[in-house]
């Protein structure tokens, strides 16, 4: 049986009321009022696709061995390379093993359920376990309905054929041309054409058609599904489409839009892991992408279902929120206006691939190594154990130390430190389970830390080489989020 | 000022010497300095506060400046007396209860924002 | 068991540019004004020196690599001339080399000069380098010293289970002590008293370091000429004899960055070198024994735990010496009788010779009444670079007969 083995979440900790958006740029487009209800979810200034990626990713791994994943797929619309495969740092961070399938699934919305699509395949014809990572960190422009609209968030699904929580019963896609949205290859911020087509044409005409081509595909009527899942944030179209399938609107999964926003290529894998945080065994789900076109899916919660529902999704994300309480960090966050962070902070950073490759372990899947001797975990990586009482040589087995957590050892606020968000916070962190290191803290206040206080491990965007176009990332430490059981 | 004088100020509960305004006060890595007073009304009483300026222009390592406000703690009497340096004295109440300070913070940067610290003395 | 240098070399002359924002003179300027004071006070000729050590840690926008630019602009006559560096700790680095040589017969005489030339970055505070290597800057924190240093007070105030306010106010005793006697000294970069409150008032850099927690940067020059006993007699027949009477140096092991061991409220290189400093000076009980210090106070939590780490404070009592006035100048063991780097200044290469400057006046009782030391034996200097997981540590002591 190929089906979900494992789902996650991620919804990045702040959160912009859309009345501060509009108190900002109402002067200039008052008409953004109309979709001013709620708040967004903002990646921090250290985030993008791929670390709210690898965050979703994390929660939907928690429990299985890294070892046993064959493939890894990541869905996007904003990769920050054109050439370098951003699955490879997806896959690298989550800990996989090198002999694996990897691909980047990009150019429409619908990218998330493609790449789901294909990990049911490659699953259906390759046995074993392969993971989809979805994440879009979309920007609109000041002022417009897409800065309203849309939301960051990232989204993953474990394919698997054994212990399946949802067997895959099939699927119907229908694809077009169709260009509501577009950004060219050299465009930062998204374009869309009149709203009203949009609405009447696209979502109202192509999510219906996926549905009923499913349905008459396997012999089903859109009322035998449970619950049904869709992305599309005109509140009237919702009503419409709900009205054509004939279904009830208590079995329409919550669309997040008042919560996180329309976080593109995720969008639908969140509301998916949200409807699998609840779901019961035998429900039926309906899965529906929407962009270029649409995907439709069929699920079947199996008993496994219950083994799952731990913590892991959306809701402790959800919950775990602070107000971005100004609209000039969300622009400076968002790369969307120009800062000054000082000369020194123009200091030019080279990225030497050679020592990237070297030292690739450590970088994206923060692997230690662990003495075989003395038993002792350290990171980075060693040669010599650091035990001053072992010291034994080329002793060491590689260890994992991205999903280990750890405890607050020192740390402090630094005003001086170059940053978009300042104070850089960053300390002293004891690995659980052994070894200490010096790293960035983010996520938080100076003042929600204390020594002891338990930490989990984010990976983030440590630095951004503006000359070279280079995106770097590390792993940072997090105030351990709401337990998972 | 004699040694271990700023102890004994911290325990006498409550004595603020009004630093002048706009002077700088300088240590090797920076300045500080004060910009203004003000008074806030909280609950039933009167809360004075300190508009502060900091650079950390010559410190090892970065630069920095940034605004912050000091409390020094509810008014008992305003500038009631001068010291021996010719600088006013207030007495105040620290503001001890972690409550008060969260609501005296939230208040705070409410009506004045951008200032990134609210220290109470 | 090796033997030491202890007795083996002595001071023939010092000298030390006034430290600070020095817009007007360049490396060069800094090395000759440091120099020519040092070559005066010695009653010797350039011509003199045999070799020499050059103590620079980060000014390579201003002299480059290697010690061809100290030959060049101070004209040594071909003598071997090295340049040394070990972060803060450089200074007195280089004069381990010259001591170093002196004690083990190649030369009689030998020259440590130290400089640092910062107000050309077009900023305050250090340049930004990959300090840590390259491996560093891909994995290790957006961090700056002060932020490093800061740590040792949530560590400290979390072993001790001491409050932070009770913390500060020792650390503020510190910073309050260094500016008093930072008023007294003409060639300290910033000479001005300032109170308590002042301190107390002042916003927080580094949680929990305030403004006045920290030191600055400086552009400065220092050097000293040592030589061997023997040669001091022949040359000055009468005069007291500044002997260095143990120098040791202890560098990170990696322990303290990566192991558990470590307890984050002390630095573990000041602990070693200053047990084997003691050891070769002879020094059995440091509190009674030592007279007086100059420790590295880059920041003021630095100083306070570097009064234990030297076992002059028993763990987890420095704040009590500290608040009592034991390392005032009227204290039991003044500390930083010329400021230190908080008020003096903090030209990086050249911060260790500074601190020796200060003893060696200080045992030749050269400094008027107002901020000399009452008949000092032993005096200690505390020379630490790097940040506290990964750092160099050298504790030299010095004895007048």
């Amino acid at each position: 049986m190929v089906g979900i083995g494992s789902f996650g979440g991620y919804v990045p900790r702040y959160r912009l009321n859309r009345m501060i958006i509009f108190g900002s740029m109402g002067w200039l487009n008052p008409v953004i009022i109309t979709n001013a209800r709620g708040e967004k979810a903002v990646a921090n200034f250290d985030e993008d696709s791929i670390t709210m990626a690898v965050a979703a990713g994390m929660d939907c791994l928690r429990g299985v061995d890294r070892q046993s994943i064959d493939a890894v797929y990541f869905a996007t619309t904003t990769a920050p390379y054109k050439e370098r495969q951003n699955a490879n740092i997806v896959a690298g961070a989550l800990g996989a093993r090198d002999e694996i399938r990897s691909a980047d699934f990009t150019g429409s919305l619908k990218s998330g359920t493609s790449a789901l699509l294909s990990a049911l395949e490659f699953v259906a014809f390759n046995g074993g376990k392969a993971v989809v990572c979805a994440a879009d960190c979309r920007l609109g422009k000041m002022a417009s309905t897409q800065e309203m609209v849309f939301g960051d968030a990232g989204a993953a699904v474990m394919v698997s054929d054994q212990d399946v929580i949802a067997e895959y019963k099939g699927s119907f896609s229908v694809s077009h041309d169709f260009v509501d949205h577009l950004r060219g290859a050299n465009t930062k911020y998204d374009r869309m054409w009149e709203e009203r087509w949009i609405r009447d044409v696209g979502y109202q005409q192509f999510i219906p058609q996926a549905v009923q081509g499913l349905c008459s595909k396997y012999g089903m009527s859109p009322a035998d599904f449970d619950r049904i899942i869709y992305p599309c944030y005109y509140g009237g179209a919702r009503k419409n489409i709900n009205k054509a399938l004939q279904v009830e609107q208590e079995k329409v999964q919550d669309d997040m839009l008042a919560t996180v926003g329309d976080s593109g290529s995720a969008h639908p894998l969140l509301m998916l892991a949200a409807a699998l945080e609840t779901a019961r065994p035998g429900e039926k789900i309906l899965l529906v992408s929407y962009g270029s076109g649409c995907d439709a899916l069929w699920f079947e919660v199996t008993e496994n279902i219950e083994k799952m529902q731990d913590g892991r999704g959306v809701s402790r994300w959800l919950a775990r929120r602070a107000d971005l309480d100004n609209y000039q960090k969300y622009l400076v966050w968002r790369g969307m206006a120009p800062a000054e962070t000082g000369i020194r902070g123009e200091t030019d950073k080279e990225t030497r691939w050679s020592l990237v490759w070297r030292e690739h372990k450590a970088i994206l899947g923060l692997w230690g190594s662990k003495c075989r001797k003395c038993g002792t975990q350290q990171f980075p990586p060693q040669r010599l154990c650091i035990n001053p009482d072992c010291q034994a040589l080329d002793e060491m087995d590689p260890v994992y130390l991205a999903d280990k957590g750890g405890t607050v050892f020192t740390y402090t606020g630094d005003m001086l430190a170059a940053s978009v968000n300042p104070p850089a916070i960053y300390g002293n962190v004891n690995f659980n389970g052994g070894g200490r290191t010096l790293m960035d803290f983010t996520d938080c206040t100076v003042e929600d830390l204390s020594v002891g206080m338990p930490v989990e491990f984010s990976f983030r965007i440590k630095f951004y080489d503006p000359k070279r176009d280079i995106t770097n990332y590390f792993w940072k430490a997090i105030p351990a989020v709401g337990e998972v059981k | 000022m004699g040694k271990g004088e700023g102890r004994e100020v911290r325990k006498a509960l409550a004595l603020h010497v009004h630093q002048p305004i706009g002077e700088e006060i300088r240590s090797i890595a920076g300045y500080y300095m004060v910009l203004e007073e003000g008074v806030l009304k909280y609950r039933d009483r009167e809360v004075l506060y300190l508009l502060e300026a900091a650079a950390a222009d010559t410190s090892c390592c970065g630069g920095a400046g940034m605004g912050f406000i000091m409390v020094p703690g509810y008014i008992r009497e305003l500038r009631g007396r001068k010291n021996e340096e010719g600088l006013w004295v207030s007495e105040v109440d620290r503001v001890e209860d972690e409550g008060e300070r969260r609501e005296i913070t939230r208040e705070l940067k409410a009506r004045h924002p951008g200032f990134q610290q609210i220290i109470f003395a | 068991m090796a033997e030491g240098i202890r007795d083996k070399v002595v001071i023939l002359g010092m000298g030390c540019t006034k430290f600070g924002e020095r817009w007007d003179a360049g490396s060069d300027d800094l090395l000759i004004e440091a120099l020519t004071e040092a070559l005066q006070d010695a009653g010797i000729e350039k011509k003199d020196i045999q070799a020499a050590w050059l103590g620079i840690h980060i000014d390579e926008i201003n002299i480059g690599k290697g010690a061809t630019y100290a030959s060049g602009a101070l004209h040594t006559p071909f003598i071997p001339f090295t340049r040394v560096d070990n972060f803060c700790a450089s200074g007195t680095e280089a004069f381990r080399g010259a001591t170093y040589a002196v004690a083990s017969g190649a030369c009689e005489i030998a020259l440590a000069i130290g400089v640092e030339k910062l107000k050309d970055t077009g900023y305050g505070g250090l340049p930004d380098s990959p300090a840590f290597g390259q491996e560093a800057v891909m994995i290790g924190p957006n961090a700056t010293a002060p932020g490093m240093f800061a740590q040792l007070a949530t560590a400290y105030a979390a072993k001790y289970k001491i409050p932070m306010e009770k913390l500060k106010e020792a650390i503020t005793h510190v910073s309050w002590k260094s500016h008093q006697n930072g008023a007294k000294n003409p060639r300290a970069h910033l000479r001005r008293a300032v109170t308590k409150e002042q301190i107390m008032g002042a916003p927080m850099v580094a949680y929990p370091l305030g403004l006045f927690d920290c030191c600055g940067v400086s552009d400065g020059s220092a050097a000293a000429i040592v030589c061997t006993p023997e040669v001091f007699r022949k040359l000055k027949p009468n005069e007291p004899m500044v002997k260095v009477k143990a120098l040791q140096i202890s560098v990170s092991s990696g322990e303290e960055a990566m192991f558990t061991r470590w307890d984050g409220a002390g630095i573990i290189t000041t602990q070693t070198a200053s047990r084997k400093a003691y050891e070769e000076a002879g020094i059995k009980d440091p509190r009674k024994e030592i007279s007086m210090m100059e420790v590295h106070d880059c920041f003021s939590i630095t100083e306070l735990v570097t009064m234990e780490d030297l076992g002059i404070s028993p763990p987890g009592g420095a704040p009590e010496d500290i608040l009592s006035g034991f390392f005032d100048l009227d204290g039991q063991i003044p500390c930083q009788p010329d400021g230190g780097l908080k008020c003096f200044g903090h030209p990086i290469g050249a911060s260790g010779i500074r601190m020796i400057y200060e003893m060696y006046n200080q045992l030749l009782g050269r400094w008027p009444e107002d901020r000399a030391v009452k008949n000092p034996k032993f005096g200690l200097t505390h020379n630490l670079g790097g940040v506290p997981t990964q750092n160099v540590c050298s504790v030299a002591i010095f004895g007048v007969d």
